[in-house]
C-alpha cells in the first residue's frame, strides 16, 4: 500500500485521470453477485472428467497392448497381400549320390486384379483387363475366356498358371516390360522330377500339387526333411489393392528341403527292376512280384522292386487294364491306383513264405542241438491232429536221409517233425526273435503286419514249420535271412543313409544300423548257411548256382487263398551270396507264374532270377570270384566245334550256339545285313576239343587279313586269371585241371590267330574249394 | 461545530474515498499482474492445435492422393486446415482481446441469429450423406457449431442475472431457459444431428448443475425424458433405426466387419497395430481409405496407429491439462456469467473428446462426434478457436485464487 501511495505522489496527473475509470470498471465488478459455490462445482467436474480420461487410457492400453496381437493379426491379413516362393524341395539321391528325385526351377504366373483395375490407361479397365488376358493366353497358351474371368474376379493374387518353364517366364517378363503392364507377377517355382521316370518308384513315392509327398515312399516318409520353408514377398496395401509407396516391399528367402541320400544302388535297382519285369514276362507271371535285395551286416536295401511298376512323373496314368475311360486323379481312380500299381508288394502285401521259410526252422533246430548236418532225418509222412503231412515227391518220398540232405530235398515232414521236437513256446520264442511278428521298422509308409496263429496248436506249428498257413511280408523274410547270413543279428532294414543340408552339404541326420538283437549264433549261421549252399549247389534251388559266387539260398513255392480255384502259386526263392562271406541277401517274389512252360516253382521260376542278379549284382560289386571245384568241374564240359565253313552265316551262328560256343565276326559287322555271306574260315578249326564256351573266331573271306594277338606267359597263374586273360585277348583255353598253371601249348611271344587254342596244364593246391 | 462536523465529515468521507482508492489501487496491481491469459490453457490450445494440424496432414495424404489421384495433393486437405487453423488462431487473439461483458451484452440477438440460421438450414441448406446440416454462405459451415456456443452464453446469461436466475433455478423456472434452447435443439433434431443434439443437452445439463439449479428440476426432466425416450424409441424403427443399429454394431463389432461395424473395426485395428511407440508418424496403414475419412472422427485411431500409446497418452494428457486449466478459470473468473462461460465452454470440449475417445475405443456406440483440435474441418476449428478466445479473455481477468 504505501508502495503504491508512493507511485500515486510521483505522477498526481495520470494517477487522477486512470483513477476515474478504473474506479468504475472495479465497482462494475462488484455489481454482479460471484457466488463461490458457483465455482465449487468446478472442482468436482474436474476429477470427474480425469477419472473418465484415466478409464478411457485404461481401454487404450487394453486394445494396444492386451488384444494388440489379436487385432493386428487381422489388420495384418487385410493389409498385407503376398505371393509366395516356394522353396526348392530337397533331392533324393541314391547311395552313390545319382539323383532320383529332384527339383527343376519353373515358373508361375501371378495377377492382381485391383491393380490392373487401378492401373488402366484412360480408365478404360475393360480393355485393359482384355488386352491382359489376350498377351497372357498368347505367350502361356491359357484359356483366354478363363484368364479374364480370372482378371476380372474380385481380390488380390490369382494365380494364372503354373510349372511353367524359365523361358517361358523371361517371355513373360519382357511382354510387362515392353508392354508397362502393372499387376502382372513372374514368381520362381519349382516342379518335382524324377529323371528316371518308373526307377525306384514305389521306394520314392510322388508329390502333389503342392509338392507334399503322396501315398508312398520317401516323399512321404520323410516329407517334413525334403519339404522346405516357403519364402515370400511381402507388399503393404491399401483397401484399394494398391502396394503403398512407404512400405518396402519385404522378402523372405524361402529355406531349401533337405536332401535325402538313400542306402539303394541306382545301378542295382535298375538291375532288379529289368531283371523283374524280363521274369514276369517270361513266366507269365499274373499277379506282380517282388525283389528285395539287401546287405546283411548293415541291413542296407540295396534294391527294392514291386511290379507292376509306374512312372513317377505320370503317377495318375492309366494302369495296365484300365486305360478305358481313364479320368486320372479322381477318387475312383486313385482307388484303383493304390490297389494295383502304387502297391509296394515287398512292403504292404503279405504272403505265404513257403519253403523259404524252412531256413528258419533250421535255424532253431541247429541252434537249439535237436539236430545238425549230419543227423539223420526220415522223410515218411506225418500224422497229426487227423492232417497228414507228406514230402512233395509224394509217394515216392526221400526216406531216410541226413538233414542237411532234407533241407536241399525241401522235405516237408521233416521239418515238421522238428517244430515238434523244438517245441511250442521255444518255437515261437524264435519265430518273434527273428521279427516275423513285429514290423521291420523300415522308413517306409504302408508296412503291413504278417498273420500268425493266434494260439498256435502244434499242427499250425507243424505247417508253419514249412511256412503255409502263415503271412508274413518279403521284407521280413529278407531281414530274417539277413540274420542268417551275418552271423545271427537281427538289423532293422535301412533305407535312407542319411539326410543333408541342400546349401552346406552338412549332414543333418544319419541313420545308422539298428542291430536289433542276435538271433542265433554264429556257428548256427555258418551251419545253416552250408546247407542252404548244398540247396543250390545240387538240390532244389540249383538254378541259381552262378559260376564264381558260392550262394546259398532256398527255393520256395507257396499256396495262396485262391490255389485251390486257380492255381494261384507264388513262386520264390531267398538267396545269400557270396555263402562264405555274405555281401548280398536277395529275395525274388513271384506272383501267380502261370507259364506254359511248366508249373509254379520256386526253383524254376525264381531261382534263375535270383542267380543272374547275383552275378550281376556281385560283379558290379567287384565282390572277387572264387571259383570252386564245382565251377571247375563245370566251367571244364568240353566239346568238339562244329564245322561251320561253307554254311551261311546266321546258320553257323545258331549251329555254334547250341553247341555252346560262343563266336565273334572277324570281318563284318554282326549288326549288318548278314543275308548272302558264307563262313570262309573257323578258328577254332572243326574238331577241335575245346571247353564248352570258347568263342569261335568266324572269317566271310578267307581273303581277310587274320586277327592276331601275342602269346603271353600264364606261368603261376590261377585258372581263373588264366581264362579271363586268354578270353580278353580273343583266345580259347582247354585246361585239364584246376590250380595254378605250370606249363603253356603256346611259348610266351608267340603271334598267335584270334580264337586258337592253348592247352594249359595245372596243378590243383587249392584245399579250400574242398567243401 | 459545523464546521468542525463538516470537516470531520469531510475526514471521514476523504478516509473512505482512500481506502476505496487503495482497494481500487490493490486490484490496478492484480490486473496488472494478470491481465494476461493463462499460460497453461494457451499452452494446451496451441499444443493440440498444432498436434491435430499434424495429424490431419498424415491422415488425409493418402485419401487427398486417392481422391485427386496425383502425389502434387497430398497436401490437399492440410492446405484447408492450415488455413483455417492460422484464421482461427486470429480469430481466438482477437476475441481474446475484446471483453466477455461485451460479448454478454450481445447474448440474446447471437443466440436468435442462431436460431435463425438453424431454421435457415431447414429452407436452403446443403444435405451431406442424407443430413441437411449445411449452410453454404460463400463457405459451407453448420450452424449447429454456433449454436452450442450460444446456448452456453444464453445459459451463462440466465443464471447471473440477479432477477431472472433466482427464478430460474426453481423448479418451474426451467420454463424460462428451456423453451428457446430446445427450439434450436428440435432444429438440429430434424437435420438430423443426434450426436449434436446429445453434447448440447449434455453442457446444458452440466450448466444447470454449476448455476445451482434445484434437485426437483432434475428429477422432473428426468421423467420428462424418460417419457420422452420412451417415445422415440417406439419410433425408433421408422425414424431413428441407425441408431439402433449403431447399438448392435456397438455390442457385437466383430458380427458383420462388412457393413455397419466396418468404420468400428478398422478403428481397432488401427488401434492395436499402434504398439506401444506406433507405427512412426505419417506410416499409418489403416489411413489408406481402409478407415473412411480417417482425418474426421476417427483421427485418434489413426494417431494411435502412428504414435502408439504413447501419442495418445500425450494427447489425453494435453486434453486434461485444458480441462483442468479451463474448469480453473471457471473457478477464478471475476463474476457469476464469465464463470459459468468458462464452465461452459470447457464441458462442451470435454464432453466431445470423452465422447470421441470412448467411439474411437469402442467403448460406446458409433455416433457422429469430432474430436477438437483435431478432426478436419474448417469453419468448426474457427468457431471452436473463437470460443477459446472467449475462455482465454475470461481467464485473463479471473482472480487467482486457488484450485
Amino acid at each position: 500500500m504505501a508502495d503504491v501511495s508512493r507511485s500515486g505522489e510521483r505522477n498526481k496527473d495520470t494517477r487522477r485521470k486512470t483513477d476515474k475509470s478504473i474506479i468504475k470498471a472495479a465497482l462494475s465488478y462488484e455489481s454482479d453477485d460471484r457466488d463461490d459455490k458457483v465455482r465449487g462445482k468446478s472442482i468436482g467436474v474436474c476429477v470427474m472428467v480425469i477419472l473418465l480420461m484415466t478409464v478411457l487410457l485404461l481401454r487404450f492400453a487394453y486394445l494396444q497392448f492386451l488384444k494388440g496381437d489379436y487385432y493386428s493379426k487381422k489388420a495384418y491379413a487385410q493389409q498385407n497381400s503376398w505371393r509366395v516362393i516356394s522353396a526348392k524341395r530337397g533331392k533324393i539321391t541314391d547311395r552313390n549320390g545319382n539323383e532320383l528325385a529332384i527339383s527343376v526351377s519353373s515358373c508361375l504366373v501371378n495377377v492382381n486384379q485391383s491393380i490392373i483395375k487401378n492401373n488402366a490407361p484412360d480408365d478404360n479397365v475393360q480393355a485393359y483387363q482384355e488386352k491382359i488376358a489376350r498377351g497372357l493366353s498368347d505367350i502361356l497358351g491359357v484359356d483366354y475366356d478363363e484368364t479374364l474371368t480370372k482378371i476380372q474376379s474380385e481380390g488380390r493374387y490369382k494365380l494364372i498358371a503354373e510349372n511353367l518353364k524359365t523361358e517361358t517366364g523371361d517371355k513373360v517378363k519382357n511382354w510387362i516390360k515392353e508392354e508397362k503392364i502393372k499387376g502382372v507377377y513372374v514368381d520362381e517355382d519349382t516342379t518335382r522330377y524324377y529323371p528316371n521316370n518308373q526307377l525306384a518308384c514305389h521306394l520314392l513315392g510322388f508329390t502333389g500339387k503342392d509338392d507334399q509327398g503322396l501315398v508312398c515312399g520317401i516323399e512321404v516318409a520323410l516329407d517334413s526333411l525334403l519339404t522346405g520353408t516357403p519364402g515370400r514377398i511381402i507388399t503393404a496395401v491399401d483397401a484399394a489393392g494398391n502396394e503403398l509407396p512407404y512400405d518396402e516391399i519385404r522378402r523372405l528367402e524361402p529355406k531349401d528341403g533337405n536332401n535325402v541320400v538313400l542306402t539303394i544302388d541306382a545301378t542295382v535297382q535298375n538291375m532288379v527292376e529289368k531283371a523283374l519285369e524280363e521274369a514276369i514276362e517270361k513266366e507269365n507271371v499274373l499277379e506282380g512280384g517282388a525283389i528285395v535285395v539287401m546287405q546283411p551286416d548293415t541291413g542296407d536295401v540295396l534294391a527294392m522292386a514291386s511290379y507292376p511298376y509306374f512312372n513317377l512323373n505320370e503317377p495318375y496314368a492309366a494302369p495296365a487294364g484300365y486305360e478305358d475311360g481313364w479320368t486320372g486323379n479322381t477318387n475312383e481312380s486313385v482307388k484303383i491306383l493304390s490297389e494295383t500299381v502304387w502297391r509296394n508288394k515287398a512292403l504292404t502285401d503279405t504272403y505265404e513264405p513257403g519253403s523259404t521259410f524252412k531256413s528258419v526252422t533250421a535255424s532253431i533246430g541247429i541252434e537249439e542241438g535237436i539236430v545238425n548236418k549230419n543227423t539223420t532225418v526220415s522223410d515218411s509222412p506225418l500224422s497229426l491232429s487227423g492232417w497228414t503231412i507228406s514230402c512233395w515227391r509224394k509217394g515216392n518220398d526221400h526216406g531216410t536221409e541226413t538233414f542237411a540232405e532234407a533241407v536241399m530235398n525241401s522235405c516237408n515232414p521233416v521239418f515238421s517233425k522238428l517244430s515238434l521236437q523244438i517245441g511250442l513256446d521255444t518255437f515261437y520264442k524264435y519265430i518273434s526273435a527273428f521279427g516275423f511278428k513285429e514290423k521291420t521298422g523300415i522308413m517306409l509308409s504302408g508296412e503291413a503286419n504278417s498273420i500268425f496263429h493266434q494260439n498256435p496248436s502244434e499242427i499250425d506249428m507243424a505247417v508253419t514249420a514249412f511256412g503255409q498257413r502263415v503271412q508274413i511280408t518279403p521284407i521280413q523274410l529278407a531281414t530274417a535271412y539277413c540274420a542268417i547270413a551275418n552271423g545271427g543279428k537281427l538289423v532293422q532294414p535301412r533305407i535312407v543313409k542319411e539326410v543333408t543340408d541342400s546349401d552346406s552339404n552338412i549332414v543333418v541326420q544319419s541313420y545308422d544300423t539298428v542291430v536289433k538283437r542276435q538271433v542265433i549264433s554264429e556257428s548256427t549261421s555258418k551251419a545253416v548257411l552250408e546247407m542252404l549252399e548244398q540247396v543250390v549247389a545240387s538240390g532244389t534251388g540249383s538254378n541259381a548256382y552262378v559260376s564264381g559266387y558260392r550262394v546259398a539260398g532256398k527255393t520256395g513255392t507257396s499256396q495262396t487263398t485262391t490255389t485251390d480255384i486257380d492255381g494261384r502259386y507264388i513262386a520264390s526263392f531267398c538267396g545269400i551270396a557270396p555263402a562264405d562271406d555274405p555281401e548280398i541277401v536277395i529275395l525274388v517274389m513271384l506272383d501267380h507264374p502261370n507259364s506254359s512252360e511248366g508249373s509254379a516253382s520256386g526253383g524254376r521260376q525264381a531261382a534263375p532270377v535270383a542267380g543272374t542278379l547275383i552275378e550281376k549284382i556281385l560283379t558290379y560289386m567287384e565282390v572277387e570270384r572264387r571259383y570252386t571245384d564245382l565251377d571247375s568241374s563245370n566251367m571244364m564240359v568240353k566239346n568238339y566245334v562244329p564245322k561251320v565253313t561253307g554254311m551261311s552265316v546266321s546258320d553257323a551262328i545258331a549251329e555254334l550256339k547250341s553247341e555252346g560256343f560262343l563266336y565273334t565276326l572277324a570281318d563284318a559287322d554282326e549288326n549288318a545285313d548278314l543275308s548272302g555271306l558264307t563262313v570262309a574260315e573257323q578258328i577254332p578249326r572243326y574238331d577241335s576239343y575245346v571247353m564248352s564256351g570258347s568263342k569261335v573266331v568266324l572269317y566271310t573271306s578267307a581273303d581277310s587279313p587274320k586277327k592276331t594277338v601275342t602269346m603271353p606267359d600264364l606261368i603261376g597263374y590261377t585258372l581263373t586269371d588264366a581264362i579271363e586273360t586268354l578270353t580278353e585277348l580273343g583266345l580259347n583255353a582247354q585246361a585239364n585241371s584246376i590250380g595254378e598253371v605250370v606249363s603253356q601249348s603256346i611259348p610266351a611271344g608267340t603271334q598267335l590267330e584270334k580264337g586258337s587254342v592253348i592247352v594249359l596244364d595245372l596243378i590243383n593246391n587249392d584245399t579250400e574249394s574242398m567243401g | 461545530m459545523s464546521a468542525d462536523k463538516g470537516k470531520k465529515n469531510k475526514n471521514k468521507k476523504d478516509a473512505e474515498r482512500s481506502a476505496a482508492l487503495d482497494e481500487v489501487r490493490l486490484r490496478i496491481r492484480e490486473q496488472i499482474r494478470y491481465n494476461q491469459p493463462d499460460f497453461w490453457l494457451l499452452l494446451a490450445i496451441l499444443m493440440l492445435l498444432g498436434l491435430g494440424t499434424m495429424m490431419v496432414f498424415s491422415a488425409s495424404s493418402a485419401s487427398a492422393v486417392f481422391m485427386a489421384g496425383g502425389d502434387s495433393s497430398a497436401y490437399a486437405i492440410l492446405k484447408k486446415q492450415l488455413i483455417f487453423a492460422v484464421i482461427g488462431i486470429i480469430t481466438m487473439f482477437t476475441v481474446s482481446l475484446i471483453d466477455y461483458k461485451v460479448i454478454a451484452r450481445f447474448t440474446l440477438p447471437f443466440f436468435g441469429v442462431c436460431i435463425a440460421l438453424l431454421g435457415l438450414v431447414q429452407v436452403i441448406g446443403v444435405s451431406h450423406n442424407n443430413a441437411k446440416r449445411w449452410l453454404k454462405i460463400g463457405i459451407e459451415f453448420q450452424p449447429s457449431e454456433l449454436y452450442k456456443i450460444a446456448v452456453i452464453l444464453f445459459l451463462a446469461f440466465v443464471f447471473s442475472r440477479p432477477r431472472i436466475a433466482y427464478k430460474a433455478v426453481r423448479l418451474m423456472g426451467i420454463i424460462i431457459y428451456i423453451i428457446p434452447v430446445c427450439i434450436g435443439i428440435g432444429l438440429i433434431a430434424i437435420q438430423p444431428h443426434i450426436s449434436c443434439v446429445l453434447i448440447i443437452g449434455l453442457v446444458m445439463l452440466s450448466m444447470m448443475f454449476a448455476g445451482r439449479v434445484k434437485i426437483p428440476t432434475y428429477i422432473c426432466m428426468g421423467i420428462f425424458a424418460a417419457g420422452l425416450g420412451t417415445v422415440v424409441l417406439l419410433a425408433a424403427h421408422v425414424d431413428f433405426s441407425y441408431i439402433s443399429e449403431r447399438f448392435t454394431t456397438f455390442l457385437d463389432p466383430e458380427h458383420d466387419t462388412g457393413g455397419d461395424s466396418y468404420q468400428i473395426m478398422q478403428s481397432l485395428y488401427a488401434i492395436s497395430t499402434g504398439g506401444l511407440f506406433g507405427r512412426g508418424f505419417g506410416k499409418s496403414v489403416q489411413k489408406n481409405l481402409y478407415l473412411p475419412e480417417p482425418y474426421n472422427d476417427f483421427i485418434l485411431a489413426i494417431l494411435a496407429e502412428e504414435l502408439g500409446f504413447i501419442g495418445v497418452a500425450l494427447v489425453l494428457g494435453l486434453f486434461v491439462l485444458f480441462i483442468w486449466r479451463g474448469y480453473k478459470v471457471a473457478r477464478n473468473a471475476p463474476d457469476r456469467f464469465s464463470s459459468l462461460t468458462a464452465f461452459g465452454i470447457t464441458s462442451l470440449i470435454t464432453v466431445q473428446v470423452l465422447m470421441n475417445v470412448a467411439v474411437v475405443t469402442s467403448s460406446m456406440p458409433v455416433t457422429g462426434i469430432s474430436l477438437p483440435f483435431f478432426s478436419y474441418g474448417g469453419t468448426s476449428l474457427v468457431i471452436l478457436l473463437a470460443s477459446m478466445g472467449i475462455l482465454l479473455n475470461i481467464s485473463k481477468q479471473s482472480h487467482y485464487d486457488k484450485f
